[in-house]
């Protein structure tokens, strides 16, 4: 008797879910819905920006920075660390290719050393060997 | 009352916070990401990480582009399930962590993520490793953005994976239709940011049952060892919602999927610079998801002008199951043999 309540209420529920989900389903695809709800988020926002005007007023009155111009502020210093690291950037690379400029004239000089030089060379290094 | 909804839900947000890490900390349950890693590179609120591959591990590096939506350890949720776990096994592995952004990057625009922060972490890159380009994977908007990069610096990037990557826009499914009639004017000028907890709603709203589905899934597997673990990781990063910046998320709304200027061609950075997918040279792989409905089929199609050579996999899952679900192997893998061949 238990097993035929269980069956019955899994049954309904399984009916219950795809009515519900058939039905919401359609809602959230909804195109008047859909713009019927933006129209209340675009309402929710204009108030929020009227309210935070009026605030911004408020703290000026008071001679107080408002959030907006902290924010602002706050905009500045990223878009200064932007250019420092923008510029860190070029410094690196122009370190990297001065230090590749006596590299690239030495390697050709290695290459092919000059005879008097490659005797003198020889010299010092059975000099050192002593 | 957005404002004020914003702040109550951080406060609670960092209460819970307090709380996941106490526990975490004795527990270690729940770590934001399983792999080992390292931070290699900070620039703003954007870091680069390296995940700790075994000794003597080489190739071409591999940068990995998360979503700007969600936060990054979704593709490393759990040692079992762990993309960036694979591939830090096979070759050198980053990935951008995006951060959390705040107001004070709110004037940003799209391109100062999709050009000039990919391209500071590429440069690292390849300062570390010696090498010229490297290869790329990018997941969801990450991969767009991914996408977008290979148009405008086609010499840096050799293979790209796009994971469940919107590219065309034009048939963009049911968030189309909601960012047709998103009131994106009245948004721009009373927000800095896109709060993560709004855009975290917005997922849950396209799917009703949801919620309710994942309950009875609960109710159903709750005994089970390694369903708890998934689950409560997966519970871990819902919870860890992010904000998108206020002049991007406009960008992403206007320029993308309202307008489609990147699969029309005439999508353009803030300093000017044309992204042309004909200048693209990067071996792709489109691998996308047949019951994905954030990024339906239709939107990873590449545009027509695209020449560079395309390999596609669908994968039978979702758009979040096909990094976490049964078939998340299948796709790693599958994004393994292209990037090794």
């Amino acid at each position: 008797m238990f097993t035929m309540g269980e069956d019955m209420m899994k049954q309904w529920a399984t009916n219950w879910e795809k009515m519900m989900g058939d039905h919401l389903e359609k809602l959230v695809h909804n195109e008047k819905f859909i713009s019927e709800m933006s129209k209340s988020i675009a309402a929710t926002m204009t108030g929020k920006a009227f309210y935070s005007k009026a605030l911004d007023e408020q703290m000026a009155a008071m001679n107080l920075p408002s959030r907006t111009e902290i924010i602002k502020i706050m905009q500045k210093l990223t878009d200064i660390e932007e250019r420092l690291i923008d510029l860190s950037e070029r410094f690196e690379d122009y370190a990297d290719a001065q230090q590749a400029k006596p590299a690239a004239k030495a390697a050709p000089a290695a290459e092919k050393p000059e005879p008097a030089a490659a005797q003198a060379h020889e010299g010092k290094a059975k000099k050192h060997k002593k | 009352m957005i404002g004020n909804m914003d702040t109550l839900v951080q406060h609670l947000d960092a209460i819970t916070e307090h709380a996941m890490r106490k526990t975490a900390g004795t527990l270690d349950t729940y770590p934001r990401g399983v792999t080992p890693r390292e931070e290699v590179y900070n620039a703003g609120n954007v870091s680069l990480l390296r995940f700790i591959s075994p000794e003597g591990v080489e190739g071409t590096p591999l940068l990995i582009i998360p979503s700007l939506i969600n936060r990054w350890y979704i593709l490393d949720v759990t040692e079992e399930t762990s993309f960036i776990k694979q591939f830090a096994q096979q070759r050198p592995t980053y990935l951008i962590d995006w951060g959390y952004p705040g107001e004070e990057v709110g004037h940003l625009p799209l391109s100062h993520y999709y050009h000039r922060s990919i391209k500071r972490a590429v440069r690292q890159i390849c300062r570390q490793n010696d090498v010229e380009k490297v290869d790329m994977l990018g997941y969801c908007i990450g991969g767009t953005m991914a996408y977008a990069f290979s148009c405008l610096e086609p010499k840096l990037v050799d293979h790209l994976v796009l994971l469940t990557a919107p590219i065309d826009f034009s048939d963009a499914g049911v968030f189309a239709k909601y960012a047709e009639y998103f009131p994106i004017e009245e948004f721009s000028v009373s927000m800095n940011k896109m709060p993560g907890w709004l855009l975290a709603a917005s997922f849950q709203f396209v799917q009703p049952m949801g919620l309710y589905q994942k309950t009875k899934m609960f109710n159903d597997k709750f005994e089970s060892e390694s369903f708890m673990k998934l689950y409560n990781a997966m519970e871990r990063w819902i919870a860890d919602p992010v904000d998108f910046p206020g002049k991007a998320y406009y960008e992403l709304i206007t320029d993308l999927y309202k307008k489609n200027l990147l699969a029309k061609g005439t999508l353009m950075t803030a300093d000017g610079q044309a992204v042309d997918p004909s200048a693209r040279r990067a071996k792709t792989l489109v691998l996308n998801a047949g019951k994905d409905h954030i990024a339906p089929l239709m939107t990873t199609e590449l545009p027509a002008s695209d020449q560079a050579p395309v390999s596609k996999v669908t994968i039978p899952s979702g758009h979040i199951g096909i990094t976490t679900g049964r078939n998340a192997k299948e796709a790693c893998q599958s994004a393994i043999d292209f990037l090794t061949n």
